[in-house]
């Protein structure tokens, strides 16, 4: 029997529900009781309803099946405290790598920034730190542009040697030749601007094409000492022994030694990058030779890995 | 609150004495909103695993109330799984329903369950939200403003929800009275 059986709105029902819960305000309260002395319809609702909270209130209670207390040695104190070591081991790990990723990437972004900058100059000058070229310090540099402008200006110049492309064959060859002394083999190289080429006697090694070692040697011993001493070695792979070759060599003055044929541009690049390749041999005296962004950020990474000691294999 | 804040500091003891406590009004909770004895009691231990992981939250207020707020989600959670996956019966027979007062006699243990069993389909016929003001205030006692709190809906919504439960009840076990003991017949004068 709903409601409206009892001739009651929907409105009544929570009149009635309000009522019987004391949560009526006085003025309703008082008007529905007034309604409820006049009205045996409105009165028979509310006994039915009363009636059916009491069945509610009497529903029995259930005894829970178990006891729902929780494992201590599964939520206690101790796996608590490992679970917030554990968190706290996390987020320490996570920030320290952050770090160390931005770190590398800063250095990997500094070194391309860098070789760009070599590179948008248009000279690489490598300082050989570890020897002395001259009596002064001057600082051997390699300067592509200089170069072309050299090359076209004074295709030959005799005696000049480039010393980039110097096998290490061929410097021993000429370290033992005793019409040239040769250099102390280089142990380190540095790289430098290029707008520091800017004094006039700056030894520039002119970069030649590649040429053979018998022919470099031929050239070399037809040089007179006196006119042109080679001033400047590459690096060998192995330039404790090219230090040991050239130990007794004399003192020389600057001087240039060249190929007498004229190399192409490609040929001019490709030398120069067997030089990198040579350098780059000796990584473990730190030699940098920058030619790419990539060549920067190789030979960056491999100084990393020397650091970190993973011995990566050269070349 | 002393319990709760030192079972806050992870003394799992003192929250062990607050389940203990309070493990007998989730159960039925549970039971009146779920309508079976064993998803009852998975939500009755889901609720004291989250009120114990989350024990950092409550901070002011009824922990009772708290409680059963957590309860009531569980037993939400249970039931929009039941939706997604209904299952079939396997005819396995529930955990043996226990009441907490030892019945005094066989027959006074039979009127129990048959009006146990009443109140249950009438408020398993309920929509939820009705099913859980009803629960809440008459069965479990709660006022309007615990049941507020307990089920996040405003003053008048709980009025009006609780209203609509009971007539709805009203109407199911007077339709039902046959299988009410003689004492709670809807057509008798008062016990």
């Amino acid at each position: 029997m709903s409601l409206r059986m009892f001739g009651l709105l929907p409105t009544d029902a929570d009149l009635l529900s309000a009522y019987l819960d004391n949560a009526l305000p006085a003025s309703e309260r008082a008007a529905l009781e007034r309604r409820l002395t006049a009205d045996p319809n409105l009165r028979t609702a509310l006994d039915e309803l009363q009636r059916t909270l009491v069945i509610l209130r009497a529903a029995p209670q259930l005894a829970p099946p178990r006891d729902f207390t929780l494992d201590p040695a599964r939520y206690g104190r101790s796996r608590r405290a490992s679970r917030t070591n554990a968190r706290v081991w996390l987020r320490w790990s996570a920030a320290i790598a952050a770090i160390a990723l931005i770190a590398l990437v800063g250095v990997i972004v500094r070194g391309i920034n860098n070789s760009r900058q070599s590179t948008s100059s248009g000279a690489i000058a490598i300082v050989p730190t570890g020897m002395l070229l001259t009596s002064s310090t001057t600082p051997l540099t390699i300067s592509t542009n200089s170069l072309a402008a050299k090359r076209t200006e004074s295709p030959t110049l005799p005696g000049v040697i480039p010393s980039t492309v110097m096998s290490p064959t061929l410097v021993q060859k000429l370290a033992a030749s005793p019409a040239l002394p040769v250099a102390p083999a280089v142990s380190t190289f540095r790289a430098l601007p290029a707008t520091q080429n800017t004094q006039p006697n700056v030894l520039q090694a002119t970069v030649a094409p590649l040429i053979d070692a018998q022919s470099t040697s031929a050239q070399a011993t037809k040089a007179p000492p006196t006119q042109a001493p080679l001033a400047a070695a590459a690096a060998p792979p192995d330039g404790q022994s090219a230090a040991a070759q050239s130990a007794g060599a004399q003192p020389f003055a600057p001087a240039t030694m060249s190929s007498a044929a004229t190399p192409p541009a490609a040929r001019l690049y490709a030398a120069t990058l067997s030089a990198t390749a040579n350098t780059a041999d000796s990584a473990n005296n730190n030699a940098v030779a920058i030619d790419s962004p990539l060549q920067a950020l190789w030979s960056l990474i491999r100084r990393l890995l020397n650091l970190l000691g993973s011995g990566l294999p050269s070349g | 609150m002393a319990l709760i804040q030192q079972a806050r500091q992870g003394r799992i003891e003192a929250f062990n004495t607050l389940v203990l406590a309070h493990q007998a009004r989730v159960y039925n909770l549970a039971y009146r909103l779920l309508g079976e004895p064993d998803p009852a009691a998975d939500a009755t231990q889901e609720t004291f695993i989250a009120a114990y992981n989350n024990l950092h939250q409550f901070h002011e207020g009824s922990f009772v109330a708290w409680l059963m707020r957590i309860a009531t989600n569980a037993c939400y959670d249970e039931l929009r799984r039941r939706q997604r996956r209904p299952t079939l019966s396997l005819d396995q027979p529930d955990t043996e329903i226990q009441w907490i007062s030892p019945a005094e006699s066989p027959e006074n243990a039979a009127q129990r369950a048959e009006l146990s069993r009443a109140i249950q389909a009438c408020l398993d016929a309920l929509p939820i939200d009705q099913r859980t003001a009803a629960v809440l205030c008459d069965v479990q006692g709660h006022d309007y403003q615990e049941i507020a709190t307990i089920t996040g809906a405003s003053l008048g919504t709980v009025k009006s929800r609780i209203s609509r439960a009971r007539e709805r009840l009203r109407a199911c076990l007077r339709s039902a009275e046959e299988l009410l003991p003689d004492a709670y017949r809807l057509n008798q004068k008062k016990p």
